[in-house]
């Protein structure tokens, strides 16, 4: 495929007809993403976080994922309008009000990815990665696993995905897929201090999973979306409020045991999924950490990385 | 703990095409074909899987063998502990007892 102009290089009104007409093509690491759903909203979102992401106006090929934000009904497309994500597939989405688009963007292409990439075993988990390998870090939601990406990325490390480890079937490698790193609640703030007021969204407020915003992956790292690499720690990210920072290395079988139940596809896929998680662990160490702020989360990985970061 | 059910003069057996198992430090990830699900057994759990893979082994013969080949008391590996994890391997299908309801 030749090299795609990306978001910004086009005009408002074209993206727009493009979304309109379904025919927007977004791509990003292993996938691409056929969008359709006009609404200035998404819009706004598309043009300033997805600014640097790959995109044709018309596709070119089959398409991995389809999403169609759209309105739960007639009436609601006209008043007090609302969006849904539509992924081909019945979901329990509740509808959203338009201001929402870019929660129900992300949450479809999620869901999405969760439920139907088979080419890969789907962990949900952070991972960022530098010259030495990845770090993959999987977490209950609000753990503190999108704080300690995206404190990461500012020491050395490249986003590979915040939600996402997608390991490869063939080779246990994993591979980017750079989205924006969602941001909940009194982490917005945080991740804000530290890569500055420019790199986050507009904050969504109000909805079912209270304050949101995405902070932006950097050009960067989606120009390196295309470049896997093999996992050298695996991390389990307890944040507690003033918790003293303490790190415990796992036995590889029982760190693959709390990855195997953060996979949407791991019992789908069966044996190649053994293989795939068992050969991604082979030979490096897996590590429980509990912390009470960042900057201890950093100080527990430079100590288990032995990597100068603070 | 519910009651395990005595397993006196049955023959316990496995078939080791069914699993696959990786040892990480004495204790064991084990991917079961049939059910699809991987387990994580302990090095005694496993013990007992690969034991009566060979060979269709009782519950005493069990004991006799973990007790030999771990070097363990009876204080240590007590016959209750052997029939509980028999009837926990039994549920997993990660053995089968033979002429089980005979």
């Amino acid at each position: 495929m030749s090299a795609l102009s990306c978001v910004a290089s086009y005009q408002r009104r074209d993206l727009r007809a493009a979304l309109r007409n379904g025919s927007f093509t977004l791509h990003l690491g292993p996938f691409s993403h056929l969008i359709s759903g006009a609404s200035e909203p998404l819009l706004d979102y598309l043009t300033d976080t997805y600014r640097d992401y790959p995109v044709e106006l018309s596709p070119s090929d089959v398409t991995d994922v389809l999403l169609r934000l759209e309105a739960p009904n007639v009436l609601r497309r006209f008043v007090r309008r609302q969006i849904t994500p539509n992924p081909g597939f019945k979901i329990p989405a509740v509808p959203l009000p338009l201001s929402m688009a870019p929660l129900a963007f992300e949450m479809g292409l999620n869901l999405s990815v969760a439920l139907k990439c088979c080419r890969f075993i789907n962990v949900h988990a952070g991972v960022v990665a530098d010259e030495t390998g990845a770090i993959v870090m999987s977490a209950a939601s609000g753990a503190g696993k999108s704080t300690l990406t995206a404190a990461l990325l500012q020491h050395g490390y490249r986003l590979f995905s915040d939600e996402f480890a997608l390991i490869g079937l063939d080779q246990p490698l994993l591979h980017p897929y750079p989205r924006a790193i969602s941001l909940k609640q009194e982490t917005i703030p945080v991740v804000r201090d530290m890569v500055g007021d420019n790199w986050i969204s507009k904050t969504v407020t109000g909805t079912p999973k209270g304050d949101i915003a995405y902070y932006r992956a950097r050009a960067s790292d989606v120009a390196q979306d295309k470049i896997p690499t093999k996992a050298k720690l695996v991390l389990f990210p307890n944040f507690e409020k003033g918790a003293r920072p303490v790190a415990r290395q796992l036995n590889p079988a029982e760190a693959i045991m709390r990855l195997v139940p953060a996979s949407t596809n791991y019992s789908l896929l069966g044996e190649p999924a053994f293989h795939a998680v068992t050969g991604m662990l082979k030979n490096i160490r897996a590590y429980e950490i509990t912390y009470g702020s960042t900057m201890d989360s950093l100080r527990l990985v430079e100590q288990i990385t032995d990597q100068k970061l603070v | 703990m519910a009651a395990v059910p005595p397993t006196t003069g049955k023959k316990w057996s496995s078939d080791s095409r069914q699993y696959l198992a990786i040892e990480y430090d004495d204790t064991f990830l084990v991917y079961f074909r049939p059910s699809g699900e991987t387990h994580f057994l302990n090095f005694l759990s496993y013990g007992m899987v690969d034991a009566v893979s060979s060979m269709p082994l009782s519950e005493e013969e069990i004991l006799a063998r973990m007790r030999t080949d771990f070097s363990l008391t009876a204080e240590e590996l007590p016959e209750a502990l052997v029939a509980t994890t028999l009837s926990e391997l039994d549920q997993a299908g990660l053995i089968s007892a033979l002429g089980a309801g005979a």
